[in-house]
């Protein structure tokens, strides 16, 4: 902003994945020397624009405009080589070489024989550090570094090579507070050496702390651009929800049974803390939350997936020690994964084959399957849940992932559960599968069971459950029932809790 | 920050040398309690036999490093030795021995076009290879040993300087220069980066595929080079030699401190894995340990020492 022309222009991009347009006339110009904030909900568009920009997608239409240079599209070593670095939250660096050796890979100092010159490759790279602020032992290897100190390197990385544009992806998910005060003190003094930031960030503070501008994207369009004194907190937040639907509720509040589960101050250091809520049978409890709030990593302590350092969990009115989630399937617990390609199926084998599984160990007797008992429930189950094709022994690789997920359902249906924890359950499924799954769960819950739902959809969070549970950075933030709910006020709790207090 | 760094490199250093420390423990139970052990006869002996697995260790060691494994030297020994003793007789010492590392090479290289260009497994490709190599030797030699009538090649495989066995010389020579090439060379470095994480090497601009093409070569010509001295000190080229020495290569280079996984392995380590196995053969066979159970206790001492190193892995991480 204190230079007239922008680095970096981005017109009209457009991109869509399997004809389901994520970005649509998104525009972003990016000044030397600002920080620029890009916001929206999760899926809003932001991971897919900074892959653009970083050479990592090719848009569909537009162009880009760098340093006055108008390209289609460019590589992502080209981006390197050329002054755009991303520093992405998973680390893109080599863990088993040294700090110094990371930053120079592929750039290394030589000798006059060709060999790599380490003094003067180390004597470099500690410069980096100094003119960054950061003290830093370049000699050790990557992998004995915190995650927030590998993500220093990344970033002196890109400033050893001439960076001028760089992308933040949620840099300071994982750091803690005063982390990301040196975080902030690097990005002031990044800010005068006149390099062009873009900043992604779902802490509302940080973004008033640190930001000059800001563009909120909503379901791939670009909202609003302004500067970051044109908005405040109530206002951001309304531009990244803004919707106008009329939204059909399901909560019928009276029907609600009684507990089935009770959960009082579940944690684990540096993951989640402090969990604490009933869940009834008859109900659908939703939990809403931005992604790495802790949502997963709740639910996989609850059911005792990863073992919890406190609290306790009471279930059917004993207090139990859940030992894996194959001991909460016997118990009637059931989790139907967020992950359905790594967690939920077992890819090539066939659907009623992936459905009988949460069957097998309770049906053995002797260790001897049983398996025309398990064909039977397995089929009658099948029938009811409408799987498109109508042939259980087709491969479930085959099918399509709103089919898959119903299958995965159905899983859970054979075995008799009581409590079923869905983790985004129609994530990348199409619109009519989503509403046949929603049926499914409504069905259950008519039925008596009890529902945890983890959602990122805000529409399905509302329309879905009866009462809604909002973490942030870790903790419970909040609580509605679904008729007091908005997008504006779930968004609002789960941004507004920083994420740093773990 | 700085005492957990210090730690780390504390635990590394520890994993860096316990192939080191556990061949010296290893020699000093040899020297007080096995007879005949702690003589320079045996030792020459020793050397004399495990300098050839050395040669192929190395080979190993690279592609390890990179993630990947080489299950075609045993068969590409007997390939070798059966090309060189062929070519012996018929072109002359030096072009024999050049032509029989040159084939050799070559089908290393193919193993590493087809890792680095495929989606096919290095353990497939190299199985494939295996069988390649053993059926090309049998058939160049239909099937039978190939004498070697070369008076001086035969004399190679024997002869000491100074009293140590040359080959072993050799063996320290091109462990000395690979070790200068893995600290200092870029393509050295790069190894272990695509082993490390390949993505990031590649987004770094390094040549994956490069990097593995060469590995693999280079596995197949240190191959060779093993091959000739195997053959020098047999005196003739076999179409079955060799068989199961990719396994106790690929044990030295384990036992020497190297992941599967990718990323890590060292020479120095793999030079002392070589030479427990020597070691402990020496010992077993001079306590009159049937040679039926040697196998198992080679076995065990590989699982132990995958095992320490995964503790050890672990407990540096929570470090």
């Amino acid at each position: 902003m204190s230079d007239a022309t922008p680095i970096l222009k981005l017109k009209n991009i457009g991109k869509s994945f399997s004809g389901i347009p994520v970005l649509a006339h998104v525009d972003l110009d990016l000044y030397p020397g600002e920080v620029h904030c890009l916001m929206g909900e999760n899926g809003a568009g932001k991971s897919t624009l900074i892959k653009i920009i970083s050479g990592s997608y090719v848009a569909d239409s537009g162009e880009i405009n760098y340093l006055g240079q108008t390209y289609p599209s460019y590589s992502p070593r080209w981006a390197h080589k050329n002054g755009i670095n991303t520093i992405y939250q998973e680390i893109d660096l080599v863990p088993h070489l040294t700090v110094a050796e990371n930053i120079f890979l592929g750039n290394e100092p030589l000798t006059k024989f060709k060999n790599i010159n380490k003094t003067e490759m180390n004597i470099r790279a500690k410069e980096v550090f100094r003119d960054m602020g950061v003290d830093m032992d370049v000699h050790v290897k990557l992998q004995t570094l915190k995650v927030a100190n590998q993500q220093l390197v990344a970033i002196a990385k890109a400033l050893a090579f001439n960076s001028k544009v760089m992308i933040l992806d949620e840099p300071t998910s994982v750091f803690t507070n005063t982390e990301v005060e040196l975080l902030f003190k690097l990005i002031r003094k990044l800010k005068e050496q006149k390099i062009a930031l873009l900043y992604i960030s779902h802490h509302i503070e940080e973004i008033f702390e640190i930001g000059d501008r800001i563009t909120v994207l909503r379901d791939g369009n670009l909202v609003r651009t302004g500067l970051i004194k044109e908005f405040n907190k109530d206002s951001l937040i309304k531009s990244m929800v803004g919707r106008d639907v009329k939204i059909e509720r399901h909560d019928d509040g009276q029907k609600r049974g009684d507990e089935i589960l009770n959960v009082t101050g579940v944690g684990q250091d540096g993951v989640v803390d402090d969990i604490t809520f009933t869940l009834h049978k008859g109900e659908i409890l939703g939990i809403g939350g931005l992604v790495g709030a802790g949502r997963t990593e709740m639910a996989r302590l609850v059911m005792g997936a990863d073992r919890r350092q406190r609290g306790k969990v009471v279930y059917k009115g004993k207090e139990l020690e859940i030992k894996s989630p194959n001991h909460a399937l016997t118990l009637g617990i059931g989790l139907v994964p967020e992950d359905r390609k790594q967690e939920g199926i077992v890819p090539m084998r066939s659907v009623s084959e992936n459905m009988a599984y949460s069957l097998v160990e309770k049906k053995s007797r002797f260790g001897l399957v049983p398996w025309n008992t398990i064909k039977k429930i397995v089929l009658d189950n099948f029938t009811d849940l409408n799987v498109q094709p109508q042939n259980p022994s087709k491969s479930i690789s085959l099918l399509s992932g709103g089919n898959q997920q119903k299958a995965v359902l159905g899983k859970m249906l054979c075995a008799d559960c009581d409590v079923l924890i869905l983790d985004e359950p129609t994530r990348g499924v199409d619109v009519g599968a989503r509403e046949e799954i929603y049926k499914v769960m409504q069905d259950l819950k008519g039925k008596g069971l009890a529902i945890l739902m983890i959602s990122s959809d805000l529409i399905e969070l509302m329309s879905q459950s009866d009462r809604i549970l909002v973490m942030a950075g870790g903790r419970i933030a909040g609580e509605f029932s679904s008729n007091e709910a908005t997008e504006e006020k779930i968004l609002g709790l789960a941004l507004n809790q920083g994420g740093n207090q773990l | 920050m700085k005492t957990r760094a210090r730690l780390g490199n504390y635990l590394s250093f520890l994993n860096k040398y316990s192939a080191i420390i556990a061949l010296l423990i290893i020699v000093v139970y040899g020297t007080l309690f096995v007879p005949h052990f702690m003589s320079v006869a045996n030792f020459k002996a020793i050397l004399f036999q495990y300098s050839i697995i050395g040669f192929l260790a190395l080979g190993q060691l690279l592609v390890i490093i990179t993630g990947g494994i080489d299950l075609s030297q045993g068969s590409l020994l007997a390939f070798t030795s059966i090309v060189a003793a062929v070519l012996m007789a018929q072109i002359g010492l030096v072009p024999a021995v050049i032509g029989a590392v040159l084939f050799c090479s070559l089908l290393g290289l193919f193993s590493g076009l087809l890792v680095s260009r495929t989606k096919i497994p290095a353990f497939i490709v190299t199985l494939g290879m295996l069988g390649i190599g053993r059926g090309l030797a049998k058939f160049v030699a239909n099937a039978k040993p190939v004498p070697i009538a070369d008076e001086f090649f035969r004399s190679m495989g024997r002869a000491e300087f100074i009293g140590i066995p040359v080959c072993a010389i050799l063996w320290v020579i091109a462990s000395v220069m690979l070790y200068q090439f893995l600290k200092r060379r870029r393509l050295g470095r790069y190894i272990y980066a695509v082993g490390s994480s390949e993505e990031s090497a590649r987004l770094a601009g390094i040549n994956v595929k490069k990097v593995k093409l060469f590995v693999y070569t280079l596995s197949a010509f240190l191959t060779s080079i093993g091959a000739l001295i195997w053959a020098s000190r047999l005196g003739s080229g076999s179409p079955i030699g060799g068989a199961g020495y990719e396994l106790e290569s690929i044990a030295a280079v384990i036992v020497g401190g190297a992941s599967l996984y990718g990323g890590t392995g060292s020479v120095v380590g793999t030079m002392a894995g070589v030479m427990i196995f020597g070691v402990i053969n020496s010992i077993l066979n001079l306590s009159g340990i049937s040679p039926f159970w040697q196998g198992a206790i080679k076995g065990i001492l590989i699982l132990s020492a995958v095992a320490l190193s995964q503790i050890q892995m672990r407990r540096s991480r929570k470090a």
